[in-house]
């Protein structure tokens, strides 16, 4: 096998798509805003405001399985058959509502994609806070490119 | 007398207050960002010379707050089942009791920038996009970046919910 340095670059690029097709292509990162509430109203305790999930994953299927995981805390198995039809981010409202009994409300805002992880291992981070000026400090820890995606995707 | 650049800015901020004592207020910045039952997250900067200003503003064009909009009792306004010295506090109390709002943050004297020429005004734009709304509040308000950051429950903290006598 050659070095990797000896191959055109085309081959490289090749190369690379192979790899995303087999789950190793570069950790992506998407920023999902949700709004979750408890169905028994604001009083009932708990967070109120808008949570933002931070994700870094190989593949969209990967990133989905991470917030369902966060929010249902079901077995994996049950997890991939809930998520069998989902196919973005917005799917994930009524699937998560409904395995959830509807006791806990899971309202989709935005999705952004794009974006370049910090970290180094698939992971969700969960940010909950309506102040925008603390939710950009706290994005910009796990993505180097905030600003750009988030201003651009309006 | 010295050029007002000359001055220290402490002494710029006492004649401020001299001027305001006089009648000339400058206009002052408020922040407040919501989200309704349905989820939905806006954030409402509002420029006005004093909160009397703000109450009519929000009399006239928030026609969505309802029965939630406070009365007013004297010098107080009516909360659900208490009294508060601010109209803006005791609204968002109401909007909060009546179900209208699952959240609420607020945040008062805020600095508007380059006051001169601008209008008391309420504006108002989405708030899931965190970029779009800094922007916009730091184009508004010079210190609004320094307050937000300073995080706290301005509604518990800033309150003014106050005991007074039974006015029956």
């Amino acid at each position: 096998m050659k070095h990797i340095r000896e191959y055109e670059e085309q081959e490289i690029k090749d190369l690379m798509g192979d790899l995303e097709k087999v789950g190793q292509g570069p950790l992506k990162g998407w920023i999902l805003a949700v709004f979750p509430y408890d169905v028994d109203g604001p009083l009932s305790g708990g967070f109120q405001g808008a949570r933002y999930y931070a994700i870094t994953a190989y593949t969209l299927q990967e990133a989905l399985f991470l917030v369902a995981e966060a929010n249902l805390g079901l077995e994996d198995e049950e997890l991939k058959d809930l998520l069998s039809d989902v196919e973005d981010f917005p799917d994930l409202e009524d699937v998560i509502n409904t395995a959830s009994d509807h006791e806990t409300g899971y309202v989709h805002l935005e999705v952004w994609k794009g974006l370049i992880p910090k970290k180094k291992e698939p992971q969700v981070v969960e940010i909950e806070n309506s102040n925008p000026f603390i939710v950009i400090k706290d994005l910009s820890q796990e993505f180097t490119n905030v600003q750009a995606v988030m201003s651009a995707n309006t | 007398m010295k050029h007002l650049k000359e001055y220290e800015e402490e002494d710029v901020r006492d004649l401020m207050g001299d001027l305001e004592t006089i009648g000339h207020e400058q206009l002052k910045g408020w922040y407040i960002g919501m989200i309704n039952e349905e989820g939905y997250f806006s954030i409402y900067a509002i420029l006005a010379h004093n909160e009397g200003e703000v109450e009519q503003m929000i009399r006239k064009d928030w026609k969505w707050a309802g029965k939630n909009i406070p009365e007013k009792f004297g010098n107080a306004y009516g909360g659900r089942n208490n009294l508060f010295n601010s109209f803006l506090d005791a609204l968002m109390s109401n909007l909060m009791r009546g179900d209208e709002l699952r959240f609420y943050q607020m945040h008062k004297d805020l600095i508007v920038k380059n006051p001169t020429g601008k209008k008391p005004m309420i504006l108002n734009f989405p708030g899931y996009n965190p970029i779009l709304a800094t922007e916009k509040l730091e184009e508004l308000f010079s210190n609004i970046k320094q307050k937000m950051s300073e995080e706290k429950d301005d509604f518990e903290e800033e309150s003014s919910e106050t005991e007074f006598p039974d006015l029956k």
